[in-house]
């Protein structure tokens, strides 16, 4: 987005008047204050994670920097917890394998819906289109998870989710714009289906597959739902639901175990919670600096597919 | 065009031509058939009675009788009530914001700037859902900064704010914009970024100063855009997503922050009414439904394509 | 310490009679057993994740020889919602049937148990059945049908005072410092004390953890049982059934806790105030009046800051009343952990067999003391818990050693005597005598369920007037409804949704109850 726009301005800007002058310096200003206001929450989270625990209980409103002999006792009060380990681990085994579900579902249907010339395509996109739209509702679609067993599993929050038909109808786009000549040509060769998929389609549309990637992965991530109503065993919660435990529900044995003075506990329920909540985004905002060039590209998939 | 061959016969030559294809999207077609037309069949529980261990089939029809329990249940009011004020909050405040928000960056001149500006703006998007929930709680806790600094400029708050009926709705939108804006504008300014430089050049040459551009061409440059995104929301005007409701809500804000679907979720998963409130799910669906080919309508109508 | 005796002494004689069905432990079964239940926290503080592990529950399996499976869920909802949607059940279920739509009569409708016959009982549970069967008991068992439908959760012996294990209790040092030289008895004086409290800088007299430590002062009568209610919550008087919030003195009650809230004794901040803090405020002196469990008087004594002590307070009563009219206890049959065996068991004799071990003489050594020689010895004759549960080396917390290594969260009897000692505190001791002195037995409700045919219109009203009760409470609570003016209107809006017709059918379901 960014290459073509700012030649617009370029070549407009320069005559303007004082008015538009003024404009400027109020919306630079204001575009500073709401970054800040963007950043700041996650800002205190951090200074506050880090900070002296008695100093932090008698804080009074927002915080510069870290309170009294910055310290990362917090963060190993986090690690002792076993159920923030396992509750990693769990979710980097869903996003993984749930990942490679999701790309070979939704590309075999993406593909099967850009084919032109098959009867069968108009009837099936209307099929798939309306459960976009209609659906049952949480309640027979629990009981649809229990009748299939996948209770108590974790791949109970892999399959019911392999396809997304949204991220499907924007793969099938991508698809549909491969130029038909290649097709033909692959096709003539005497190239099975599988193939032209793999080795004419998938390669062609590499950008749009990462956002997909994007996409999904960010999902499996945040979600928490089904598995609080899929999964009871704590062992095989997934982060966000070991996080909603404690950070929410405020159900963390291990820290009463590790606190023993009454008195103190309070104070280290909370900062707790904040170096629980560093912990649990730093994946995603590590990974940050690789994934932002996806997103301008990622939004621009997703919206104007029709 | 071709009805006159029957249909037998043009599938058989469809599958001879497409043979492959058809096998690789059976697992697609089992998907769909295993995770979403069997729950909707499984929905048929709203005009029965269902026990679980009876099964589906073995529990006895009662008709319309759950809806109409629903419609004249006390709080069938507030849950339609509290769904509108919700989304159309949304629809008010955090709709407008990605579109002022395009604009005022758009009008940045300074790449490097602009870059900081939406890079960080598209943050929040990336935290979780249960994170950003957790944040709001340690916040607007009696002794979190947002209140402490209400207190600061003499506001008589003293306790949590996800205590407060009144307060619901602000927090829920507020944590939306703070937490969507950045994203949702990335459109925008594709749009604004689309509109053709020729266009700014002409108006210029008419004389027509910065502002006079914006109304004249910058507007309409990303009205399609605008109105296909109002269209879809209005779309889902009648369904407010549990998620967020369930991890903010307690026993003391139901008045303003039950809603809905959190109701469905309450009812049946949580007592077990399964039956009643798979009839409440299906109302639901039902008038998103309707409220999305409306929509759809009116997208023909407005911009001459729809939705789909 | 006599007491222990005499229960021994019972068992054995009843034991004699019953001979003939008397089961040979271990029993031969290459059978595996399942059950679900609830997690039990406090087995982590033992160092335990699942019961499967501890001691207690593998000298369980031992000493019955049958092998069983325990499926854990982590909280209530979780558990209400798998028994709920269970194509099929396991052997046993362990849950608290309100929880359930319709009680344990909505389980029976729905047919998910298992009935438990008397000669079920006589040829596969002998032990247990020949303790259980006396009224005391058995009312609580039966159910309206006069049938049976659940092995009983833990029971308490027939004069045990360990059942009220909750009450008010006191910072005495700051009271003193105030200068109050006893600790309040009624409500006048109990306002007063907060009052004091309060001019002398404490900032929150009065503290407990959350929403669900004040509906319980109130659902347990506390603060409502000196202004002439009950409870809140329902009881009954000379055969009448009563809903305490429907009733008009609950306007006095309302208004005492308004005026409690208003005037900063108890935190603004009350409905979302976690446990952990209201201990660490007790415990640093920023309040000075507690509600919660006997056994907090333990676990904070060594948190207290120094020169603090804690101790009790009687239930309050209204002025020249000789006793509180109700306060907070268990039922002598405590029904979270109430065992269902399910019908699609196909062993239920079995299973009988399993839970009847906890009856027997050695069984019931195991569920109150665990292993004799690790987690218990005899002196003197009686049972004491060793050190590794008291003073364990690895700093383990005394309840969770005892659940990890004793089975005291499982059926069976609660035995006075394993209670002594896991609240061995003298004001422990002096909480349990105090907060037993009321006439909570006089008008407890003991039934939880309602005549099979109404159980339908009955849950289906009770839904939405139970959530108006709780939402009304907080607001008149927090003033957003003026008591004065509004509390009619509540009144007249609980008719609309008719509250009149719960209290009919409740009234029903007691005088069916009586008649039995």
């Amino acid at each position: 987005m960014s290459q073509s726009e700012s030649t617009v301005k370029k070549s407009t800007l320069r005559q303007e008047g004082r008015g538009y002058q003024v404009f400027t310096v109020f919306n630079t200003i204001f575009l500073i204050i709401a970054t800040f206001v963007t950043l700041y929450p996650m800002y205190y989270v951090v200074v506050a994670s880090i900070s002296d625990a008695d100093e932090l209980a008698r804080n009074f409103g927002l915080l510069l920097y870290p309170l009294g002999k910055w310290n990362v006792f917090a963060y190993e009060l986090v690690f002792r917890n076993k159920l923030v380990v396992s509750g990693f681990m769990n979710t980097f085994f869903v996003l993984f394998v749930g990942l490679a579900f999701n790309m070979t579902f939704t590309c075999l249907g993406a593909y099967f819906l850009s084919l032109k010339g098959s009867i069968l395509v108009r009837p099936l996109s209307l099929l798939i289109l309306f459960t976009m739209y209609f659906s049952g509702g949480i309640v027979p679609v629990y009981m649809n998870i229990r009748e299939l067993g996948l209770m108590d599993s974790l791949w109970s929050l892999i399959i019911p989710g392999a396809i997304s038909t949204y991220n499907m109808l924007i793969m099938r786009s991508a698809f549909a714009a491969v130029p038909d000549a290649l097709y033909e040509a692959a096709y003539l060769d005497g190239a099975p289906h599988y193939k032209i998929l793999t080795q004419v389609y998938v390669p062609l549309t590499g950008a749009t597959l990462a956002v997909m990637v994007l996409y999904y992965g960010v999902g499996h991530w945040n979600a928490w739902f089904n598995a609080s109503l899929y999964i009871s065993n704590t062992k095989k919660y997934p982060l966000q639901l070991v996080l909603r435990q404690i950070l929410l529900l405020n159900q963390n044995q291990d820290l009463n175990a590790s606190v023993t003075d009454l008195g103190e506990l309070a104070k280290y329920t909370d900062l707790v919670k904040y170096a629980l909540i560093v912990v649990s985004c730093a994946p995603i905002l590590l990974l940050y600096p690789f994934l932002q060039k996806f997103f301008a590209k990622g939004v621009m998939v997703g919206a104007l597919k029709g | 065009m071709q009805s006159k061959i029957p249909f037998g016969r043009r599938l058989i030559k469809d599958i001879k031509r497409f043979g492959g294809a058809y096998i690789m999207v059976i697992p697609v077609v089992v998907f769909y058939i295993l995770f979403h037309y069997k729950p909707l069949l499984g929905a048929v529980i709203a005009f029965k009675n269902y026990q679980p261990r009876k099964g589906i089939w073995g529990s006895s029809w009662v008709g319309f009788k759950h809806f109409e329990s629903f419609f004249n249940s006390y709080y069938f009011g507030r849950l339609i009530r509290n769904t509108l004020t919700i989304s159309l909050s949304g629809l008010i405040f955090t709709f407008p914001c990605a579109i002022i928000f395009a604009l005022l960056i758009n009008e940045v001149k300074s790449r490097a700037f602009k870059r900081t500006v939406q890079t960080i703006s598209y943050m929040p998007h990336f935290i979780s859902l249960v994170v950003v929930c957790s944040m709001i709680t340690l916040f607007v806790s009696s002794d979190g900064f947002i209140v402490q600094i209400m207190q600061f400029f003499g506001s008589g708050v003293n306790q949590s704010l996800l205590n407060m009926n009144s307060a619901f709705v602000p927090i829920y939108v507020l944590s939306d914009i703070w937490q969507q804006t950045g994203w949702n504008c990335i459109i925008y300014l594709a749009a604004l970024a689309a509109i053709d430089t020729e266009l700014y050049e002409a108006a210029r040459i008419d004389g027509a100063n910065r502002w006079q551009q914006t109304i004249h061409v910058t507007l309409p440059g990303i009205a399609q855009t605008v109105t296909l995104l109002l269209i879809l929301r209005v779309g889902s005007l009648m369904s407010v997503g549990h998620e967020k409701i369930i991890l903010l809500y307690n026993d003391y804000t139901m008045e303003t922050a039950d809603v809905i679907s959190s109701y469905v979720y309450r009812r049946g998963l949580i007592k077990g009414d399964y039956s009643f409130s798979a009839a409440v799910g299906l109302f639901n669906s039902a008038i998103n439904f309707a409220l999305v080919i409306l929509a759809n309508r009116i997208s023909n109508k407005v911009n001459g394509y729809g939705i789909w | 310490m006599k007491k222990w005796l005499t229960v021994l002494l019972a068992l054995a004689i009843c034991l004699v009679p019953m001979t003939a069905f008397a089961i040979d432990y271990p029993v031969t079964t290459d059978e595996t057993l399942t059950i679900w239940k609830q997690l039990d926290g406090s087995i982590a503080e033992g160092g335990y994740t699942t019961s499967n592990e501890t001691p207690g529950f593998l000298a369980w399996e031992e000493g019955t020889g049958i092998h069983v499976d325990i499926q854990e869920y982590n909280d209530s909802t979780a558990l209400v919602l798998a028994v709920n949607s269970a194509t099929e059940l396991p052997d046993m279920f362990m849950m608290d049937p309100a929880n359930y739509n319709g009680n344990v009569m909505g389980m029976v409708r729905d047919e998910m148990l298992t009935e438990l016959t008397v000669e079920m009982l006589e040829e596969n549970a002998p032990d247990y059945w020949a303790y259980i069967n006396q009224p005391m008991y058995m009312d609580l068992i039966q159910q309206l049908d006069s049938k049976m439908y659940y092995f009983a959760g833990h029971l308490f012996e027939p004069e045990s005072i360990y059942r009220y294990w909750k009450g008010f209790f006191y910072r005495g040092d700051i009271l003193e410092k105030v200068g109050w030289e006893k600790f309040p008895e009624t409500i006048d004086e109990f306002y007063q004390c907060l009052v004091d409290l309060k001019e002398a800088g404490i900032t929150t007299p009065l503290v407990f953890q959350g929403t669900s430590e004040l509906k319980n002062m109130l659902q347990y009568g506390d603060i409502s049982s000196p202004f002439g209610l009950v409870c809140t919550g329902e009881y009954q008087a000379d055969g009448v059934w009563h809903f305490g919030a429907y009733e008009p003195e609950y306007k006095d009650v309302l208004a005492f806790v308004h005026k409690l809230y208003e005037e900063g004794l108890i935190s603004v901040d009350y409905l979302s105030m976690e446990g952990s803090v209201a201990q660490s405020m007790l415990c640093t002196g920023e309040a000075a009046v507690f509600y919660g469990n006997n056994s907090r008087l333990n676990t904070f004594k060594s948190s207290v800051e120094e020169g603090g002590w804690l101790y009790p307070g009687a239930p309050l009563k209204a002025e020249g009343a000789e006793r509180a009219l109700y306060h907070f206890a268990d039922p002598m049959i405590t029904m979270g952990d109430s065992t269902f065996i399910s019908a699609d068991s196909k062993n239920p004799e079995l299973c009988l067999q399993f839970l009847n071990f906890l009856y027997t003489e050695k069984g019931n050594l195991v569920r109150n003391f665990g292993v004799e020689g690790q987690s218990f010895e005899f002196v003197d004759g009686i049972p004491r818990y060793t050190d590794l549960i008291t003073h364990n080396p690895e700093g383990h917390a005394l309840d969770g050693m005892a659940r990890s290594w004793a089975l005291i969260n499982w059926p069976g009897i609660h035995a006075d005597v394993m209670n002594a000692q896991r609240h061995p505190e003298e004001t422990q001791v002096i909480a349990y005598e105090l907060w037993s002195d009321n006439d909570h037995d006089k008008y407890v409700v003991t039934h939880t369920t309602v005549l099979d045919d109404l159980i339908e219109e009955y849950t289906s009203l009770w839904v939405d007037i139970d959530l108006y009760i709780n939402e009304c409470r907080a607001k008149f609570i927090s003033g957003e409804m003026d008591i004065e003016g509004e509390f009619d209107a509540y009144i007249d809006h609980l008719k609309t949704m008719g509250m009149d017709r719960v209290v009919e059918i409740k009234q029903t379901t007691l005088d069916a109850y009586n008649a039995r």
